[in-house]
């Protein structure tokens, strides 16, 4: 139905919005992140089917049935990668995520792995697949909480890990051991921040397209909460 | 979020009571069992602060001169907190405060927060009293009746097991204790009616290695002190942590309350194995022996208060000796034919069935209520301490404020109760 929809978009909306709900010359993208879209499926259908009074978006008069091909099309462009079936081997993805590819060294997944990078246990839930995907192949800035440094203490000491924590007078490392250091900023005669993160952005090059699909596929469906998004509902507007 | 006071950074204040060491950076590493069971000066391991719950910290820098050279250093506000009665448990410099369904991690000299950790979907049931640390996990208890072990240093959930069904009503408000690799963790509420247990998990993945039922079932040892089909509605819960000797390889836990709490002639009997301590082997969860503070109680006493644990001379010989502080019986426990109340002015005591053939179970002298020490292998009572002060124990007294404030002060061998003076029964 999300496929029909999606075709049914590209024909019917590409003239403001941009293909694949992405942003247009005369209308925005459906696939950010405002805080202010239309969220239920109700509402969702209903500016589809009557468009919006005060604005350049008109009714698109297309058959009820059509209209909920749409819905369905631009709630999946913004689903997490959990709410998407996403083609690939899991199993192949989990063998990937703790050899191949590595990834297991700074990320766990359910108890098993490193403690460098965030968690990724509820990766599925928290990102859409397309966020997913680009973590793996785009340079991204570095998430808080996870900026790597190099600090040296007034004894001449060194320590490099991620700065989980810092401010003018503590900073609180985690080195690629998985141990803390806590530092009063006065013992410490320099921080030296890394411009990049640790986090490689070439999966889809060193990996073969078999087990980067599989990776994403196993990454996907990496949601710890069953929990439903929230209900929906009208005057969801500003939520 | 942190607010730090203005005077925190005053050179009075730091050259008089500097109370955290500012040498050099600390390494937050892993707790290994040696200093669980040593609970060294510096941290606080426990939510008793060591295996024998002396709740003590023999620390000397705040005393009575540094006491009013005290200032705020810094304050962490745990977000919407109601009431907290979470232990702070310190390890290297890093503090782990609870509330329900949340774990913080903070650096203990700056108050900045390292992880914190949130249940979801959470279940709003509190209060939670704190965590357990072994190794580099810290193991949680939550209102859905979860015991979660998350990475110490950056609170990755590593594991979580199901204690009980939360839609039954259970929920786990008490610390865990960490032993040779077992979790030790219990359950509430045995005023609900639900029987309780306390439970064994293995340190590393979770899988349950025992559980101890307090009410006996049909057929079991005790299970007499039931009538009818009371054992099934039984209460006895084990919200608060126990206490653990490594010389002899057993747990004391304290055992609530029978339900339902005040009515006591749908559960005629003494009501094994409420309001006692027992004493469990640590490797089986095997029962070694219990002692019951209040036969068929009817005035929710919940002996749960935590025991502790002193190794102490008594008649020229080095006894192992426990102290325990039940609430006082104040006035005669109404209630079943099985009790025989006796009262004598200013001595409160109190004797079960006078034809009790088991000799010490027959009379269970509780003088101004707040403490009584035991020999705990012989399980006889030796002593029962005179408080050297008794506000508390008006003739209508509540009780002692159980929760987590029992400490024993060892160089001066002093035992310290505070008490609750709520006067909650008519006279």
């Amino acid at each position: 139905v999300a496929e029909a929809g999606r075709l049914l978009y590209n024909r019917t909306c590409t003239g403001c919005h941009g293909p694949d709900g992405r942003e247009g010359d005369r209308a925005p993208s459906l696939d950010g992140n405002r805080r202010y879209f239309r969220v239920s499926e109700a509402a969702i259908f209903d500016v589809v089917k009557n468009g919006i009074p005060g604005t350049v978006m008109p009714s698109s008069g297309l058959s009820d049935s059509d209209a909920w091909k749409i819905v369905a099309f631009i709630r999946n462009v913004r689903a997490t990668a959990s709410d998407l079936v996403v083609p690939g081997n899991v199993q192949n993805g989990m063998t990937v995520f703790t050899s191949t590819g590595g990834c297991s060294g700074c990320h766990m997944i359910r108890g098993q792995g490193g403690v460098l990078g965030p968690d990724l246990s509820s990766i599925g839930a928290q990102l859409s697949l397309k966020k997913l995907q680009e973590t793996l192949t785009k340079e991204r800035p570095v998430p808080n909480g996870y900026r790597p440094a190099t600090v040296a203490t007034l004894q001449g000491e060194t320590v490099s890990g991620v700065v989980r924590n810092s401010d003018a007078f503590s900073l609180q490392l985690l080195d690629k051991d998985g141990k803390l250091h806590l530092f009063d900023t006065k013992e410490l005669r320099t921080v030296v921040y890394a411009e990049h993160s640790l986090m490689p952005h070439n999966f889809d090059i060193v990996l073969s397209a078999d087990q980067y699909r599989d990776l994403v596929a196993m990454l996907a469906v990496q949601a710890r909460t069953k929990v439903r998004l929230r209900l929906q509902g009208e005057n969801e507007v500003g939520r | 979020m942190m607010i730090r006071g203005p005077q925190s950074r005053s050179p009075l204040f730091l050259g008089r009571l500097a109370i955290l060491a500012y040498s050099a950076a600390i390494l937050c590493a892993q707790v290994t069992e040696q200093q669980l069971r040593e609970a060294q000066a510096g941290n606080w391991l426990h939510y008793n602060g060591s295996y024998d719950s002396r709740r003590h910290s023999p620390l000397k820098q705040i005393n009575s001169d540094t006491i009013d050279s005290l200032v705020p250093k810094w304050v962490f506000h745990v977000p919407g907190a109601t009431h907290l009665e979470t232990v702070p448990i310190v390890v290297d410099g890093v503090m782990y405060v609870t509330q329900p369904n949340e774990v913080y991690a903070i650096d203990a000299r700056s108050g900045r927060q390292i992880w914190e950790y949130h249940r979801v979907p959470a279940i709003q049931k509190g209060p939670n009293r704190g965590v357990a640390v072994w190794n580099d996990k810290v193991y949680f208890t939550t209102p859905d009746a979860f015991l979660v072990a998350l990475h110490a240093a950056t609170g990755n959930v590593i594991w979580e097991t199901k204690l009980a069904e939360a839609k039954d009503g259970y929920w786990s408000p008490g610390a865990p204790l960490v032993v040779k690799g077992k979790v030790i963790a219990g359950i509430a509420p045995g005023d609900h009616g639900l029987n309780g247990f306390l439970d064994a998990y293995d340190a590393k993945t979770g899988e349950r290695l025992w559980r101890f039922n307090p009410i006996p079932k049909p057929g079991e040892p005790g299970s007499e002190s039931w009538a009818g089909d009371s054992w099934k509605t039984a209460g006895g819960n084990t919200w608060l942590t126990g206490s653990y000797d490594p010389e002899l390889n057993l747990l004391y836990w304290g055992i609530g309350n029978p339900a339902p709490d005040f009515n006591g002639d749908v559960r005629m009997g003494d009501n094994l194995y409420t309001e006692c301590v027992v004493a469990l082997d640590l490797d089986s969860g095997k029962l070694r022996w219990h002692f019951q503070f209040t036969p068929h109680d009817t005035m929710d006493w919940d002996a749960v208060e935590i025991p502790i644990l002193v190794d102490a001379p008594y008649q020229g010989k080095m006894r192992k000796l426990m102290a325990h502080a039940d609430r006082p019986r104040d006035r005669q426990v109404p209630g079943g034919d099985s009790l025989r109340p006796s009262s004598e002015l200013g001595q409160r005591t109190y004797s079960r069935r006078a034809s009790d053939p088991d000799p010490r179970h027959r009379a269970k002298p509780q003088r101004h209520g707040c403490l009584s020490v035991r020999d705990w292998r012989s399980q006889l009572a030796i002593a029962r301490l005179q408080p050297r002060y008794r506000p508390c124990l008006c003739g209508r007294a509540r009780g002692l404020r159980i929760g987590k404030q029992v400490h024993r002060d060892v160089p001066s061998g002093r035992f310290s109760v505070p008490c609750n003076r709520r006067c909650r029964y008519p006279r």
